[in-house]
């Protein structure tokens, strides 16, 4: 049983996983408003929010053009549920430029969502403003709350990143363990060694899959398509069929040695350019998704302590299990080669 | 060195010996630029043209550095692995498909040109054009060649080349069409230099990977 520990631990992480990643709420946050130009003089507006406790009596909400530009707002009444109605009157000297929407209470924190309206008109004006007559120094509150953080157009399906970012994950480290394995065969051609490369290979595949369709999804949720065309989508596609060409390769060969040996050859040069188009490739090129080209991946500034608690342990656990399948494939494996061939390894 | 001049001295003898080889494939790539031609008679969109020309590109040189393995005899390999190393071997290899790539390439450039206008690449950008066909040849064969290897030794042959190859050679097609697209939209040699130099340094990697692994795939 003492051996036993990880895979313990693995089922509890995963659990832990799943239990948090589905129940802790997302924070609360601004998601619309009702019109998206303003005139000068008097606006009526109603704000769209999501999760925002909008009966608080502190609630106050801000017209921001930058850091340091504020207007205040009059607030009306709750319209429903998530809806507030706000009232404010733009001067007509005010910037021509987009204004974003702060919304502020003690127990929410603040919730900012950027340019919500655009004000154009003849008399504005394009250089430095000031508006007077508005205490700012209570914006930029925390949450005090336990959620999930709330951001613009990925809402609800953050949780996803528990899912999809650990596939890519165990996907390399499963592939990570092939290529030592094949390096290792080439080395001393024991049958053991090609053994563990075909199993890690295998599973790595699943995970590869199991990435690519969680990927999908998110992509049909914030991007609005299954696929876009994008480095990042190109590198992981191509990460799919050169390891199914690796299957293909040695199913086609009918002797064991030659067929260890010659798929070995193949799974180290492909690890090779797999490096050079995932790694490398995608950062000299523009890409939609987080963390390449220029974007900021989650962990620069989103990923907040609730988040790392269930991230780190979404990635150990999914590792986890990544692994515990390949030993399970790799006995399999073993057990064959001792059936059909009467064979140790 | 002796040995290696030997080989690849070798290796042009042979093709020149098997004319037919070369005639086919030559024919291959000359007719599918005939085809493209009469299908669309002249391409004026710049795009269209360096995506065509780099399509058939790609299989000529599957074609061309699919068969490099299977065409020899098993005896003449019985007798060339008793007499060279394998390191000089595979070299040679690389060195003739290379130069075999880049005339092949930039035939099928001028061929292609003569039947389907310049695409308005236009002389001045020329030169830049050409030193992005003779790398990308280069960079088609240090990669096809080792995979050619590979699928020689499988029971389905040269067939298996296109398997392998075709997703392995996507990051190559991504950096030299690039390259090139930049060179169509007239963007300055300085600012797109950096992908060349990428290019060549895939390139040295792929040399060396091969010149690593191939001596395992030499004996069966």
């Amino acid at each position: 049983m003492r051996h036993l520990w990880w895979k313990v631990l693995c089922g509890l992480l995963l659990a832990y996983v799943t239990v948090f990643s589905f129940i802790v709420p997302l924070g609360p946050g601004v998601i619309g408003v009702d019109q998206t130009s303003l005139s000068s003089g008097e606006n009526t507006v109603i704000i769209q929010s999501y999760n925002a406790h909008l009966e608080e009596s502190d609630l106050q909400v801000f017209l921001g053009i930058n850091d340091s530009t504020y207007l205040c707002t009059e607030v009306l009444e709750q319209v429903d549920n998530d809806k507030l109605k706000v009232r404010f009157t733009l001067p007509q000297d005010a910037p021509n430029t987009s204004f974003n929407i702060l919304m502020n209470n003690a127990k929410d924190g603040t919730m900012f969502f950027p340019n919500a309206f655009r004000y154009a008109d003849a008399a504005g004006t394009s250089g430095d403003f000031e508006w007077s007559s508005c205490p700012v120094s209570v914006v930029n509150q925390e949450n005090t709350g336990f959620s999930i953080p709330f951001q613009p157009i990925i809402y609800e399906t953050i949780r996803n990143l528990m899912f999809h970012v650990p596939m890519w994950f165990t996907m390399f480290f499963l592939m990570g363990i092939a290529l030592v394995s094949s390096l290792r065969y080439l080395s001393n051609s024991k049958t053991e060694h090609d053994l563990r490369a075909l199993a890690a290979v295998q599973v790595g595949l699943v995970f590869c899959v199991l990435g690519l369709i969680t990927g999908s999804v998110w992509a049909r949720f914030t991007w609005g398509a299954w696929w876009v065309n994008d480095p990042q989508l190109n590198g992981a596609l191509v990460t799919f069929l050169i390891y199914v060409a690796y299957i293909i390769l040695r199913n086609s060969i009918e002797d064991d040695q030659k067929r260890a040996k010659i798929a070995a050859v193949f799974n180290i040069f492909a690890f090779v350019i797999l490096f050079v188009l995932l790694m490398v490739l995608p950062r000299f090129s523009e890409s939609l998704h987080p963390g390449k080209g220029g974007n900021p991946a989650f962990n620069k500034y989103d990923l907040d302590n609730t988040l790392r608690m269930v991230f780190y342990p979404a990635v150990i656990g999914w590792i986890l299990l990544g692994y515990w399948i390949y030993q399970l494939r790799l006995r399999l494996h073993r057990i064959e080669k001792k059936f059909y061939y009467n064979e140790n390894v | 060195m002796k040995a290696l001049m030997y080989l690849i001295k070798h290796e042009f003898r042979m093709e020149f010996r098997q004319k037919y080889a070369i005639a086919s494939i030559l024919l291959f790539t000359v007719s599918t630029i005939y085809v493209v031609y009469q299908a669309m008679k002249k391409i004026d969109d710049s795009n269209v043209w360096n995506a065509i020309l780099w399509i058939i590109l790609l299989f000529s040189a599957f074609n061309a550095i699919g068969k490099s393995f299977s065409t020899e005899q098993r005896s003449l390999r019985m007798y060339l692995y008793t007499t060279v190393k394998p390191q000089q071997f595979v070299l040679a290899k690389l060195i003739y498909n290379s130069l075999f790539m880049v005339v092949l390439g930039l035939l099928a450039l001028g061929v292609f040109s003569l039947f389907l206008g310049d695409g308005g690449l236009g002389p001045l950008k020329l030169g830049t054009y050409i030193l992005g066909v003779v790398m990308g040849s280069v960079g088609f064969a240090c990669l096809l060649t080792l995979i050619a290897g590979i699928a020689a030794q499988t029971d389905s042959g040269s067939g298996m080349t296109a398997v392998l190859g075709l997703p392995i050679t996507i990051p190559l097609i991504l950096i030299i069409m690039r390259f090139t697209t930049q060179i169509m939209k007239g963007i300055p040699f300085e600012d797109n230099v950096q992908n060349i130099l990428y290019l060549g340094v895939l390139n040295v990697g792929l040399i060396g990977l091969t010149y690593l692994l191939f001596p395992y795939l030499w004996r069966d």
